[in-house]
């Protein structure tokens, strides 16, 4: 058990998931309970969280995938032992640490063992004896192979809080130079597309994700936004996608540079301004440069805030909340809190009120109005010149 | 911290007045603040409204990191007892927002001095135990727990190595090109790790910290920056 669990939990490190409440209703008599903590339940000295037990349900896979430690040439070259989980292992293991209160839940992925269909049966029989034997009521987020059928895709939904599939890259061409045993359209794509149709008849509660590896093919930040933007559209409704920059499986840990995580931390701070703030796509496209990537040094809503300047300074007492989610430094949460206070008829008259509140003053000082006075910087002094 | 936020001025004065710093007297002041002027807590824009939130704060913070950074140790009788050292009067809270989670089971925190039990089941009613010793104190929730409760936990579920399966577990996720202890000690302060006994979080942070890093040349920085360029 333990060496499963040392090999399979290394394996599935790279994954990227994050729990949450789900709106799935609770069994009686069951064991644990999908609710929202606030509060994952470690962290890693790498300022990742663990709020779910991540594993593989085996390593073996048939893939090729470039940036994937268990594809088949980085399995050969690297002498890694494959092992499995027997389904029953892995749901005594999942509600041991649960009962322990190490995790909040299970995510469970795996790599392709004889075929995508044959490990679909194993994970649901895993999520079935978790569910239906134990009555296990914590979050599960599965991680669907490529090109497995509706219905293994349907009979793990129906058990699961949250599915997802990786598209990994944007695009046909960008897939094809990264893995030359999958095919973008077939494999991914097209078990993608029955997502939405499954949530529709109220399966999937937790909603759907996917995940990006950013840096394994010549990719543009262009490319992949366009991806990202067209699923937040109502036609896909993806719940939420994440990101993460490919790593060299040769190179020596610390010598990695630091810069290159800043691509994958900009882009998401450009899916929350999608998301959470509702800035248009077409507006979020204006930041990529001339060579189709976002610039790395400036912060994405602080350019676009310094773009449109006669949208600001915002009086903030008579602002209203989309106009407030514009302002930098100052975030869903704040913006909710200025919007309560201004139905409650109190003004904000003093800077200290507003770091209170939880704005971000060095961001948001000099787009705002506080009482009549406005932070004099060296943009808004040269408009006030023009003046 | 979202449970940190958006709360309303009595909800802030109910936790302040959990705080072990909170006296007699600041708690009926902060009444008479909550009846005249209660925005001045919800926005702290006085210096006796910053107070009382800054105290409720204190005290939310440490039944959110607690409530999940607690660990358990669970018994056959449907029983889960975990240990902890909270700063304020925060033991109650702990165990009843466990008791939310693990709502079939019955939960024991035990601080240093005192223990609290909670559970949301309907056919057990918490009896007042008084009793120093902690093994007793276990055995005897146990054999109360144990007539009321015929159900039992399969022992599979007990796993006697879990802490052990967990710490093997928990060293494998780490990603070392990621290394951001600053990331690492906002969200589990160090103070925190001692109260929850965090035994398995503290040793591999001291381990990691330990190992050598790699020279610092020019090169070594260059390369660090290459992509701003």
């Amino acid at each position: 058990m333990l060496e499963k669990l040392r090999i399979l939990g290394e394996a599935a490190k790279y994954d990227l998931c994050a729990s949450t409440a789900s709106p799935r209703a609770h069994t009686p008599n069951s064991i644990g309970k999908a609710v929202s903590t606030g509060v994952c339940h470690s962290f890693l000295p790498d300022g990742r969280c663990i709020s779910l037990l991540k594993v593989l349900i085996t390593n073996q896979c048939i893939h090729d995938c470039a940036y994937c430690v268990n594809s088949t040439s980085n399995v050969k070259r690297k002498k890694r032992s494959s092992t499995s989980f027997d389904p029953e292992e892995l749901a005594k293991l999942t509600i041991g640490f649960y009962l322990r209160n190490y995790i909040e839940g299970l995510f469970i992925s795996s790599g392709v063992g004889r075929s995508a269909e044959c490990q679909a049966d194993i994970m649901y029989e895993t999520l079935e004896l978790l569910r239906l034997k134990y009555r296990f009521d914590g979050y599960i987020h599965a991680k669907v192979l490529p090109g497995i059928s509706i219905d293994h895709l349907r009979r793990i939904a129906e058990l699961a809080d949250r599915v997802s599939i990786n598209v990994e890259l944007p695009n046909k061409s960008r897939f094809a130079e990264t893995c030359s045993t999958k095919d973008y359209q077939n494999d991914i794509m097209r078990v993608t597309k029955w997502l939405p149709q499954l949530q529709s008849q109220g399966i999937v509660p937790a909603g759907y994700t996917t995940q990006y590896v950013i840096g394994a093919a010549g990719e543009t930040d262009k490319e992949i936004l366009e991806s990202i933007f067209n699923f937040y559209e109502k036609d896909w409704n993806f719940k939420r996608q994440y990101y993460s920059t490919c790593l060299p499986l040769e190179d020596k840990p610390r010598s990695f540079p630091r810069s290159f995580f800043r691509r994958e931390h900009r882009l998401y701070q450009i899916d929350w301004l999608r998301r959470i703030y509702k800035f248009s796509a077409k507006e979020l496209m204006t930041i990529v440069n001339d060579k189709g990537f976002i610039p790395l040094r400036e912060d994405p809503k602080i350019t676009l805030a310094r773009r449109n300047e006669d949208f600001f300074p915002l009086d903030i007492n008579n602002s209203t909340y989309s106009e407030l989610m514009r302002v930098p430094g100052i975030g869903h949460l704040s913006a909710n809190r200025i919007i309560k206070l201004q139905n409650q008829g109190v003004k904000i008259s003093e800077t200290k009120q507003l770091k209170s509140i939880g704005v971000v003053l060095k961001r948001a000082l000099p787009f705002l109005t506080i009482g009549k006075n406005t932070q004099l910087t060296l943009d808004n002094f040269s408009k006030a010149m023009d003046k | 911290m979202s449970s940190l936020c958006d709360l309303s001025a009595k909800e802030y004065f109910q936790a302040a007045c959990l705080n072990v710093s909170s006296t007699e007297d600041f708690i009926i002041k902060a009444y008479e603040l909550l009846q005249l002027k209660p925005h001045e807590i919800t926005t702290g824009c006085s210096s006796f409204g910053k107070l009382i939130k800054k105290r409720a704060n204190a005290v939310l913070r440490e039944i959110h990191h607690l409530s999940a950074y607690l660990r358990l140790r669970p018994f056959p009788e449907m029983l889960l007892i975990g240990k902890c050292k909270p700063e304020h009067k925060t033991g109650l809270m702990i165990a009843k927002s466990l008791a939310r989670r693990f709502n079939n089971f019955v939960i024991l925190v035990i601080t240093p001095n005192d223990h609290y039990l909670a559970t949301e089941r309907k056919d057990i009613s918490i009896p007042v135990i008084k009793e120093s010793s902690e093994e007793s104190l276990i055995q005897i929730v146990r054999e109360f727990v144990g007539r009321i409760i015929e159900e039992r936990l399969p022992e599979d579920f007990l796993l006697d190595d879990g802490d052990f399966l967990w710490e093997q577990y928990y060293e494998t996720q780490f990603l070392e090109q990621r290394l951001n202890t600053k990331l690492f000690h906002r969200f589990i302060p160090k103070y925190v790790m001692k109260k929850a006994h965090m035994d398995i979080e503290r040793k591999f942070y001291e381990q990691v910290i330990e190992r050598p890093e790699e020279k610092r040349t020019l090169d070594s920085f260059f390369k660090k920056n290459a992509l701003l360029k």
